[in-house]
């Protein structure tokens, strides 16, 4: 490129508003990006989010820009289903090792879901949490990039039954594809890997996983949204009832040395706003929010402010230990009101729990020289490899907004190492 | 050169089972295609050789006729000519009855449209500009420094303006930090020296100490800055700019009720951080070491009376503080006050640190005030975890006063520097009381200019919330209102320094971008690549302002008489001037009044006999088009009476082509855009607000022709919203039944 | 703003309780999940919770004077589900500690005695010299007042009886007297702390008493503690053996001063089929077995039995020797022939010596010692009933949430 500015070739590992985020803004400033998703699907968590806080505002929105940008871009290489296998060199000129797995699907499709409708095979689905099912054959969802379907070579019992091949009329499934190892050499490598949700029911007390009315916030967003289990209807999930009062459970398993040490940065804004969801759909119901600290740093004050003002809306600074079931599927929730120095106990028609954040990072990665991790799993800000930089909460737990800007300036910091560079 | 129009109409996914292609056909004959072909998979390798075939032999304009433009994007392009989508999958054979006269009809409206559509556009060039690569990054503190750094070594030139006698801001005043890295529980000497060293030692940064602003003017690739810097007035040529001019600490003079002026013990934190600095920690009022040190949080902050917001940073500053305090004098005491204890992420073993020294206490407590007794201080505060109020001895209090963002309201300054103008003019009548008012309610804005840019909508940037010049953007942090403008750290929200570098970095990456983008004479987000810019027939212009007033990223200057004056890279080709220009003067090459007009003319409009209504539909591209698409794909029906015109924005909608469409025969138009408000979700800031303001005129229009105001509506709808999208669009199309046929058919 | 508390934080008294075995209270960030797991804790007198950050500030009049820190059994449940790793339960045992020490009267013995530098001095050698000294004022007194020897007892030989109950009657009933003392300070503390809310008794002494005295007998409120319960069997084991003990050592003196004035022949020594003797028997193996449980739990899983200071082990030890040293001297009592003099009978003469010693220790410092607790938490108990304080009063619901109707999912 003319001028003085670097440009070189990225790796971007992990698909969702990070990885997007570096990728297209890594290509848009004029560098080659290749961008490795372990799912069938661009987006990532975000993709699974209703609303966001404080706007409540779709994600949908800003990724189908995003994704207008990927289309735009001829700039960026989309390796979904793709996982780093093996990281080799230095900064400035890494070999990498990316192992694709077959997604029986290719680019021949045009989402006619034919292939569906012929799938005798039913699998739980991911993207919902598993509160519904997919056919073996499936879209990831409405709007996912790649716009097109996938098969689940877990489930499929492939060429044996290939009812979806006779059924596509477009030779766009191909059930024998194998796994396939392909090398990319980059300059820098930004690792935007996420999280997963902690799985609460390691939590002593709080009854997720026994109790069928005790979910956690993922789930709660699932039901929120339109595209979820319940077409965005806030049900109970023993008998698909209605709310008429939920409490929310702060710090189930974060800030515990128990479980999860660190806090988890968002859980509280993530309980006002789906507070908001609940309010929304039953005007009538009552919300309890039990929390140990209520952290709505900056500007989200504003939200916090204006969901505690809602009279229905209760405030309970103490943590909840006991969640406890009676016949019909309610449950009792006991914390102590801290403040006010008595015990509550609360009956209430449904219990999320504020699960938090698990960095999911560099699991079964070769790579020369360690990955920095601190203890709680989070990578650390400086990499022993030079090149190699963490965005998102890969490296702390953090909202949107913030994994973004801080995805867009790891760019600035992979162009170090990119133009005067050669690539092997 | 002339046009060779290409049709290709693919039968592929139930578009054959469900459409008539002879009749389709047959359409695109009539409307002047040199070529229309059909085939069963028109994305398939044969599909797409077929119309490479065409291509070689000179077809130059293609419309295909098949699945959504959002999908097979790269398929269906092809170098040298446009393609045109008619999206017959998702928004005709998939939301509407299969082999029905409705359906048919739909279908046949949109390829004339696509034809019209194809006819009219052509392919932009881009412009060719000298671009600056320089970037300017006003603020060196820890944000611009970190800011220059990295664009410095992505290879580009840097302009560091910096205030003060010397580098570093904020950072470079304190002893200590709190912890930014694992493991996150210790205090930190400040790493500003090195930064501060890597900045001088960096021969690709020029830096200007003792620096201000007296004016940048030009766009993006082309700022022209001249400063003010001890006596000289350098002058140099930029590409973008970083805004990284901090924050102020809260003014505690309005902190009375804690005591503060009351006694000289009760001090802010800044205050703390120079005794921490002096190295002693003494009671300000008689010098003695202070052995009981009262800390209370959110002093000023979360408190709608003065800083409504969260100041983020207090929590861990405090404990900083608390830690050193202990660690000069071991048999200090420290207790903190707090609200909520904000210390997020890993950030709470630095908390859990704190909390293990035996010397420093900690309890939620709401603060009521702070009295002077004897020579010590009584703070008093409710609903605390002790099971009661409490009242605290102690020998210094320190306020852990928050930030207040280093900026300028480049909207206010503007009015004010508008009303001077009139004052200066002296011109008579209401107009000049009113600009006195003005200009006295707002005269402490005078020179508080940071940017001065030379920008008919202000001298500096549009402010969000609370004075922090932020992106309203949760998806987009670094959306800005003035194209290749960006801001980083405290000035945008309160933020810790680890923080606010990451941010500086991105500012700059946003930079870089923005200048390598204005090279390829391309759009910025959210319309990256987009080469098309405005075109404007100055001659027919009648200095109306409304362009200049209404983009809403302050693309244009106007001349004296009021003539708008166009800055290129400063546009973000939403269209916005093109819909709010009344004599039509402002167009695209391949987004047009005209272009649009044609459009909505090509729909053949059934006389009345028939008893079919034709309803218009001017929609969003960006959220209610793909919103379509969804309802498509789950197969969700709507009337077949409505035809959609994708638009750029809605803010981009000329209220020429309602008036076309009533007049040729339409009986209603719907009009679908983003959410406005405080909450707004158009990615073009004001879009659907605009459009609401004119549709005020519409509605005049429909009165004078004696047309019901029902027939023109604007609604709302997220991206999300497919199910509703359809149900929205029934009810309209049963409501204009209802109020009957258009009488000018 | 209401009646508010002067705070007067205070380390020195924070860093007592860690070195008392609170060594994690300060890292108690309130979010009491120790209230709620506990067993114990009620809806109107939650705890651990308050005395976590009473402990933190230091606020000791609090504290010393609260009574919930006596319900506490400190079965850990609240240290192993703490998520701070706090430890609630070991602090409630420092601060019972502290309120032991500071209501004792002498507070200067109490001190002394929980303190491992003076165990050789008070545990042994006092104990020692003020016996030996006994033994040789034995003669002048005799000479003076001629106490007749009841019975033919071996041991009455080297320490007689009228000497014994003589010696050990009025140093128990000294310390008795500071104990009372102590446990009066005790009362008045709490409520001084529950008029100071306005707070009106609601139970009469007595029925208190009862109340608590039989939820005691059977140890109810041990059997609440969830996740340890192996303490309780090991608690009742040794409460009854000692209380067995004691009774019999009563019945003894009994029979043989008061029985002989009624005019039925003493029996004493029993024989070992009298059914006292028996008794006496059964008592001295289950406080042996007892003791032998609880400091293998103490010696086992630290982290759910809690940290074990000097306080704790001392006192489960002496128990525990006084019951192995009595059966010792018990058998030296069957083999040895008393009618000549062996070495067997010396070693017979030292057990005993050495058990007296012990029961001195156990006995004389119990005001001070852990011993201590079995007054202080029924004094606490009874004052909880009494008080009313701890009533579940069926705290009305923050707001009651409406009754749960079916709503058809649309």
């Amino acid at each position: 490129m003319s001028g003085n500015g670097k440009t070189g070739k990225i790796l971007v590992i992990g698909g969702g508003i990070s990885g997007i985020t570096a990728a297209v803004e890594a290509a848009e400033a004029g560098q080659e990006v290749v961008l490795v998703e372990k799912r069938a699907y661009m987006g990532g968590r975000v993709a699974q989010m209703n609303e966001y806080f404080p706007k409540l505002c779709p994600p949908s929105c800003g990724l189908e820009i995003n994704l207008r940008r990927f289309k735009t871009s001829s700039r960026i290489r989309c390796l979904t289903l793709s996982e780093v296998e093996r990281i080799s060199g230095g900064p400035g000129n890494y070999k990498v090792m990316i192992k694709r797995s077959p997604r029986f699907v290719n680019d021949k499709c045009t989402v006619c879901g034919a292939c569906a409708d012929a799938c005798p095979v039913e699998r739980p689905d991911e993207y919902n949490f598993g509160l519904s099912s997919t056919k073996a054959a499936y879209l990831p969802y409405d709007m996912a990039y790649p716009f097109q379907f996938a098969i689940d070579g877990g489930v499929c019992p492939g060429t044996e039954c290939g009812k979806c091949v006779s059924a596509c009329e477009y030779g766009a499934i191909d059930l024998e594809m194998k796994p396939e190892t392909i090398e990319v050499g980059v300059n820098a490598i930004i690792w935007a890997t996420g999280w997963d949700p902690y799985d609460a029911t390691d939590v002593a007390g709080l009854g997720f996983g026994t109790h069928k009315n005790v979910i956690n916030n993922i789930m709660m967003e699932r039901y929120a949204s339109v595209d979820g289990p319940t077409g965005g209807k806030i049900q109970r999930p023993s008998d698909r009832g209605g709310i008429e009062s939920v409490a929310f459970v702060q710090c189930a398993g974060s800030r515990d040395e128990n479980y999860l040490k660190h806090c988890s940065g968002v859980c509280c804004m993530g309980s006002l706003k789906q507070a908001r969801y609940v309010r929304e759909q039953y005007p009538e119901a009552e919300i309890y929010v039990f929390y140990i600290d209520i952290r709505a740093p900056g500007r989200l004050e504003d939200f916090f402010v204006a969901t505690k003002n809602d009279e229905k809306f209760h405030l309970i600074k103490g943590k909840v230990a006991k969640v406890s079931e009676d016949s019909n599927g309610d449950l009792e929730v006991v914390a102590e009101d801290t403040l006010a120095g008595g015990q509550v106990k609360q009956r209430v028609n449904l219990v999320v729990l504020a699960t938090g954040l698990v960095p999911a990072n560099g699991a079964g990665l070769q790579i020369e020289g360690e990955l920095q991790k601190d203890e709680h799993g989070f990578l650390t800000i400086e990499q022993s490899m030079g090149a190699m930089f963490a965005a998102g909460c890969a490296k702390r737990p953090t909202d949107v907004a913030a994994s973004v800007r801080d995805a867009t300036g790891v760019v600035a910091k992979a162009l170090h190492f990119c133009g005067e560079q050669s690539l092997g | 050169m002339d046009k060779k129009v290409a049709v290709y109409i693919c039968r592929g996914c139930d578009i054959g089972d469900s459409l008539d292609i002879d009749a389709l056909t047959s359409v695109a004959q009539e409307n002047e295609a040199a070529i229309c072909r059909e085939h069963d998979c028109l994305c398939g390798d044969e599909g797409c050789e077929l119309i490479r075939q065409d291509i070689r032999e000179g077809a130059n304009a293609l419309v295909v006729a098949a699945c959504t433009p959002r999908f097979k994007t790269d398929t269906f392009t092809f170098d040298s000519c446009r393609t045109e989508r008619v999206n017959l999958r998702e928004q005709v054979v998939w939301s509407h009855e299969p082999n029905d006269e409705d359906t048919q009809m739909l279908a046949e409206d949109y390829m004339r449209m696509g034809l019209a559509r194809a006819k009219k556009v052509d392919v932009p060039e881009p412009f060719d500009e000298e671009i600056s690569e320089t970037i300017l990054v006003v603020g060196g503190g820890v944000t611009g420094l970190a800011a220059a750094i990295d664009a410095a070594g992505a290879g580009h030139e840097v302009v560091i303006v910096e205030k003060e006698a010397q580098l570093g801001g904020w950072s470079s005043k304190f002893a200590k930090t709190f912890p930014h890295k694992s493991p996150y529980r210790d205090v930190e000497p400040v790493p500003i020296e090195d930064r501060i060293a890597q900045v001088e030692s960096n021969d690709k940064i020029t830096v200007y100490t003792g620096a201000a602003i007296e004016k940048i003017s030009g766009q993006p690739g082309q700022f022209d800055v001249k400063l003010k810097a001890n006596g000289s007035n350098p002058e140099f040529r930029v590409g973008a700019i970083v805004q990284a001019t901090g924050w102020k600490p809260y003014d505690a003079s309005r902190l009375e009720y804690l005591g503060y002026g009351k006694s000289a013990n009760v001090i802010t934190n800044i205050q703390m951080e120079e005794m921490i600095s002096a190295g002693e920690i003494k009671r300000p009022g008689d010098g003695e070491q202070a052995q009981r040190i009262a800390f209370i949080q959110c002093a000023g902050s979360r408190d709608q009376g003065h800083l409504p917001y969260c100041s983020a940073v207090c929590c861990r500053v405090s404990i900083k503080q608390a830690l050193i305090a202990r660690d000069m004098n071991p048999d200090a005491e420290a207790y903190v006050l707090y609200k909520d204890m904000r210390v997020p992420g890993q950030y709470e073993d630095f908390y859990r640190k704190a909390q293990e020294d035996s010397g420093i206490f900690f309890t939620k407590g709401d603060v009521t005030g702070v009295e002077v007794v004897g020579d010590s201080l009584q703070v008093a505060a409710e609903s605390t975890l002790l099971g009661e109020n409490i009242k605290l001895e102690a020998d210094l209090v320190v306020l852990a006063t928050g930030l207040v963002p280093n900026a300028a309201d480049g909207e206010e300054i503007r009015r004010f520097n508008d009303a001077k103008a009139v004052i200066e003019k002296g011109e008579a009548g209401a107009q000049l009381d009113a600009a006195k008012v003005t200009s006295e309610e707002l005269k402490h804005l005078d020179g508080s200019s940071i940017l001065n840019l030379d920008y008919r909508q202000g001298p500096d940037l549009p402010q969000l919330k609370y004075d922090f010049a932020d992106s309203h953007f949760i998806c987009f942090p670094y959306e800005t209102r003035r194209t290749g403008i960006y801001t980083a750290g405290c000035v945008r929200m309160p933020n810790d320094s680890q923080a606010s570098q990451e941010d500086g970095a991105g500012a700059a990456l946003k930079a870089i971008q923005s200048l390598r983008t204005a090279k390829q004479g391309q759009a910025v987000h959210p319309r990256w690549g987009d080469q098309s810019f405005p075109d404007f027939a100055l001659q027919r212009c009648t200095q109306c302002k409304r362009c200049t007033e209404e983009c809403p990223f302050g693309t244009l200057n106007e001349d004296v008489k009021g003539t708008p004056l166009l800055n290129l890279t400063r546009c973000r080709r939403c269209g916005i001037c093109m819909g709010a220009c009344p004599e039509r003067i402002i167009s695209f090459k391949d987004y047009s009044a005209n272009i649009i007009s044609s459009m909505i003319k090509a729909v053949e409009i059934p006389d009345e006999l028939e008893e079919k209504p034709r309803l218009l539909g001017l929609i969003c591209e960006n959220d209610a088009y793909p919103s379509l698409d969804t309802a498509g794909l789950k197969r969700i029906k709507h009337s077949a009476y409505i035809r959609f015109v994708p638009v750029r924005c809605l803010g981009s909608v000329n209220t020429v082509w309602i008036a076309d469409a009533l007049s040729g025969g339409y009986d209603g138009i719907l009009l679908i855009g983003c959410k406005s408000g405080d909450d707004y979700q158009c990615h073009f800031i004001k879009g659907s607000e605009l459009m609401d303001k004119r549709s005020e005129n519409v509605q005049e229009k429909l009165t004078q022709l004696a047309l019901e105001e029902e027939r023109v509506q604007l609604v709302q709808l997220p991206i999300t919203d497919y199910e509703k999208m359809a149900q929205v669009i029934n009810e309209f199309a049963e409501e204009i039944e209802e109020i009957g046929l258009n009488p000018f058919k | 703003m209401s009646q508010a508390l002067l705070l007067k934080p205070d380390s020195r008294f924070v860093e007592a309780i860690v070195k008392s075995g609170g060594g994690d209270l300060k890292k108690c960030y309130q979010c009491a999940t120790c209230s709620v797991v506990c067993e114990l804790s009620t809806e109107t007198a939650p705890f651990p919770r308050k005395e976590m950050i009473w402990a933190q500030w230091g606020l000791k009049d609090r504290l010393l004077s609260d009574p919930d820190i006596w319900r506490c059994h400190q079965c850990n449940d609240c240290s192993i589900r703490c998520p701070r790793g706090a430890r609630p339960g070991d602090v409630m045992a420092a601060v019972r500690q502290k309120s032991v020490e500071s209501h004792a009267f002498p507070s200067l013995l109490a001190k002394a005695v929980n303190q491992a530098k003076f165990y050789p001095l008070l545990l042994v050698i006092v104990p020692a010299v003020l016996l030996a000294l006994a033994l040789v004022l034995r003669g002048p007194i005799e000479a003076i007042l001629p106490f007749e020897e009841h019975g033919d007892a071996f041991y009455a030989g080297f320490f007689p009886h009228w000497l014994l109950i003589g010696f050990y009657s009025s140093f128990t009933t000294l310390s008795f007297l500071g104990l009372l003392v102590g446990l009066a300070k005790f009362w008045r503390g709490m409520a001084a702390a529950d008029k100071a809310q306005d707070r009106a008794p609601v139970l009469g002494i007595v029925p208190s008493i009862v109340r608590i005295v039989t939820s005691t007998l059977v140890h109810d409120r041990f059997g609440k503690c969830t996740d340890k319960a192996s303490r309780r069997p090991a608690h009742l084991l040794a409460f009854y053996g000692f209380n067995v003990l004691f009774v019999v050592t009563v019945w003894a003196t009994i029979d043989l001063y008061l029985m002989p004035i009624v005019g039925v022949d003493s029996l004493y020594p029993f024989d070992l089929m009298h059914p006292m003797k028996i008794l006496a028997n059964v008592g001295g193996v289950l406080l042996i077995v007892g003791c032998v449980l609880a400091i293998r739990d103490r010696l086992g899983n630290e982290r759910q039995s809690g940290f074990s200071t000097s306080f704790d082990w001392t006192f489960v030890w002496l128990l525990l020797s006084v019951g192995v040293t009595g059966f010792i001297t018990e058998i030296f009592r069957f083999i040895v022939d008393p009618s000549q003099t062996t070495v067997l009978e010396y070693a017979a003469y030292t057990f005993y010596f050495v058990h007296l010693v012990m029961v001195f220790s156990l006995l004389v410092y119990l005001p001070y010692s852990k011993f201590a607790h079995i007054f202080y938490r029924t004094v606490a108990l009874i004052y909880g009933e009494h008080s009313g304080r701890t009533k579940e009063s069926g705290r009305p619901e923050l707001k009651a949430a409406p009754e749960r109707k079916m709503v058809a999912s649309s």
